[in-house]
């Protein structure tokens, strides 16, 4: 069974299939076709068909093939990359209610120290200082220089 | 004659002070870039689109023009002194170029790759020149429904040609389509996948897509990778950089055949830079009296894949002016800037937008000469860039990434969205799913239920009209063709096993 579950092509082919089915169940829910032409539901029961279609077929092909067996040693995964890769992408997710709630200054800079602090293991005040310069220098190019928004705070409105 | 005419006009317009600056910004950007490894031109162009809403729609294309040859320019530099390339269009490049480098030519394979950049761009940009208008001018007598022949037509060339499994090509594009079709109907005003959230009505930022896709995902990858290698040194002088004559002898054919090959490879969408180098270094290896030679450090093996994905930059740029229909992702992104500038490109740019159109095309004349002199004195130079540590380049680009996708809504929600592709991109390369039909996808969406409704509109909802006009119908018959390949060469395999 583990055989099935690791294999990439049934992951994202089930992933697919759910989500063709989704959008082709959707679509009939709006006009399809009326006697002057498509109506919104048309394009996307073709393409949703498609996606049904070609993700069923890479879900089967994938089974048939009887999944994927245990990596050997040399092709696993290098899992501490990936591990330092999925914190970032959890820390920048994090930032978005820090920075709804301080602001871009406050609540990027934080994530950005934790990033640098802990997934590229810096020192604690080497951290602080390029994640400090960093947002600064994002904040003078954007804000005051380009006047293009960035996000400010619910809290202290800036 | 239009062409010539164009032309001048063109460098009366490339000239002007403020868009030759623009011109060397791009460049130098470009050209910075392309020697970061993993950072590629569709995610800095991306990056770099909110910075251009207020700028002059001719400054910024050409700005964003030179980000995108530039990078190729830059892709060299460390295929050649590191055996990484920077762009994927440079892969190829490593195989001689790195060998000349060991071999004690890291000079001269710096100079061969600019100067069969230099050659090549400048011949793929005169055959661009020159077929351009005639091309514009067929292309007038497109309706819908050729639009939308058009559209699938180049849009198998991209599921045929972008990854290793056509199925997931198919897949990556139809997700690309659904992506296009969320917010708000054209026609009707029906709002459709928006999931309760009245942010998706006006559909999804085309550049939260891309910046989260190319740039948040490619962060994301390197940071898994952590790729290290050791930065062979460049050799100081001018001089130094220059090839000998024998080597510049050695790749005269390389020259014309990266220069053709990267054109017509450019024109196909979906095929791009980097299959252009493939197979110019294929042809060239199988046309020399030493093809021993080819991964020792043969100079025509480094000139001729470095010529075709210059020259691909003339092939992959006609169709983005002539039919509005991008071939690749950084050219996707282009036509989305130009769309953003309210420029519209296609067989009336020439005539509607001219300053722009030819503009542009001079600026990359040019571009080509400013990329060959900064880049021949100033490699040492751009090579300290690969000594800027990690800790400081990867978090500066997310914050840029960042700052750049809320700035074009105001929104933390596109923030959310921005992420989400990121992850998307992160994880597409683990199941060997390519980015660039998304992309296309994503941008041709809309273009293309457009032409469809209109077509079976014109036809009261008969869809022969698509097979009833004959340039929609031999599209159609072509993209027939180009989908049932793979299908062809199987039947051709099991036969062949049953003899």
């Amino acid at each position: 069974m583990l055989r099935y579950a690791r294999d990439p092509n049934i992951i994202f082919g089930t992933g697919l299939s759910l989500l063709g089915i989704y959008i082709v169940h959707q679509s009939l829910g709006w006009t399809v076709y009326e006697r002057d032409g498509p109506g919104p539901g048309f394009f996307p029961l073709i393409y949703g068909g498609v996606m049904l279609l070609f993700a069923l077929w890479l879900t089967l092909q994938a089974i048939r093939a009887g999944g994927v067996g245990k990596p050997l040693p040399q092709d696993e995964p290098n899992e501490g990359g990936r591990l330092e890769a999925f914190s970032t992408w959890a820390a920048l997710a994090v930032s978005v209610p820090l920075m709804w709630a301080f602001g871009f200054i406050i609540g990027f800079g934080a994530v950005l120290f934790f990033i640098i602090r802990v997934v590229f293991n810096r020192p604690t005040l080497g951290a602080a200082i390029t994640a400090a310069s960093i947002v600064a220098v994002l904040y003078l190019g954007f804000s005051e220089l380009l006047e293009s928004p960035l996000p400010t705070s619910a809290i202290w409105g800036f | 004659m239009e062409a010539l005419n164009g032309l001048m006009h063109g460098f009366g317009i490339a000239m002007l002070p403020a868009n030759i600056f623009w011109c060397f910004v791009g460049c130098f950007l470009g050209t910075v870039i392309g020697i970061l490894p993993g950072l590629g031109p569709a995610a800095t162009i991306s990056l770099l689109l909110p910075l251009t809403y207020t700028m002059d729609p001719t400054g910024g294309i050409i700005m964003l023009a030179g980000i995108y040859y530039g990078a190729k320019y830059g892709g060299s530099t460390t295929s050649i002194l590191l055996n990484m390339p920077g762009e994927a269009s440079s892969v190829v490049s490593c195989i001689d170029g790195y060998q000349m480098a060991r071999n004690g030519r890291a000079g001269a394979a710096l100079g061969i790759a600019a100067i069969a950049s230099f050659v090549a761009g400048t011949v793929g940009l005169l055959l661009m020149t020159f077929v351009a208008p005639p091309i514009a001018n067929f292309a007038l007598s497109f309706s819908s429904p050729e639009y939308f022949a058009l559209m699938v037509m180049g849009l198998s060339l991209v599921v045929l040609l972008s990854g290793k499994s056509m199925i997931k090509s198919v897949l990556s594009l139809v997700f690309g389509l659904w992506l296009a079709t969320v917010g708000t109907d054209l026609f009707t005003a029906q709002s459709r996948f928006i999931f309760g959230r009245s942010e998706l009505l006006g559909g999804i930022e085309f550049m939260t897509v891309a910046i989260g896709i190319f740039a948040i995902a490619e962060i994301l990858l390197n940071i898994e990778s952590k790729e290290k290698s050791e930065l062979l040194t460049v050799p100081k002088g001018l001089r130094n950089l220059l090839p000998s004559w024998e080597e510049l002898k050695a790749c005269r054919f390389a020259f014309f055949n990266g220069s053709i090959t990267g054109f017509i490879i450019g024109l196909l969408p979906g095929a791009g830079a980097t299959v252009a180098s493939f197979v110019s270094y294929g042809i060239e290896k199988a046309v020399s009296k030493h093809p021993e030679r080819f991964g020792q450090g043969a100079p025509e093996g480094l000139a001729a894949p470095e010529g075709a994905n210059n020259a691909d930059t003339g092939g992959a740029l006609l169709p983005l002016l002539t039919f509005g229909i991008p071939s690749g992702s950084s050219t996707a992104v282009l036509l989305s800037a130009l769309i953003l500038w309210g420029v519209k490109p296609g067989p009336l740019m020439m005539t509607e937008s001219p300053d722009v159109f030819w503009g542009l095309v001079a600026s990359l004349y040019i571009g080509n000469v400013v990329l060959l002199v900064m880049n021949l004195p100033l490699v040492g130079v751009f090579a300290q860039i690969l000594r800027v540590p990690i800790y400081i380049l990867h978090p500066a680009i997310l914050g840029i990434a960042v700052a750049g996708a809320y700035g074009a809504s105001g929104n933390l929600f596109d923030i959310v969205l921005l992420l989400l592709f990121g992850l998307i991109g992160f994880i597409m390369p683990k199941g060997a799913f390519p980015t660039a039909p998304l992309i296309l996808g994503f941008v041709l969406g809309q273009p293309m239920e457009r032409a469809i409704r209109q077509s079976l509109a014109m036809s009261v909802g008969d869809p022969i009209i698509l097979v009833d006009r004959p340039i929609s119908a031999v599209l159609l018959v072509i993209a027939a063709l180009i989908l049932m390949s793979p299908l062809w060469r199987r039947f051709r395999t099991v036969r062949a096993a049953v003899a």
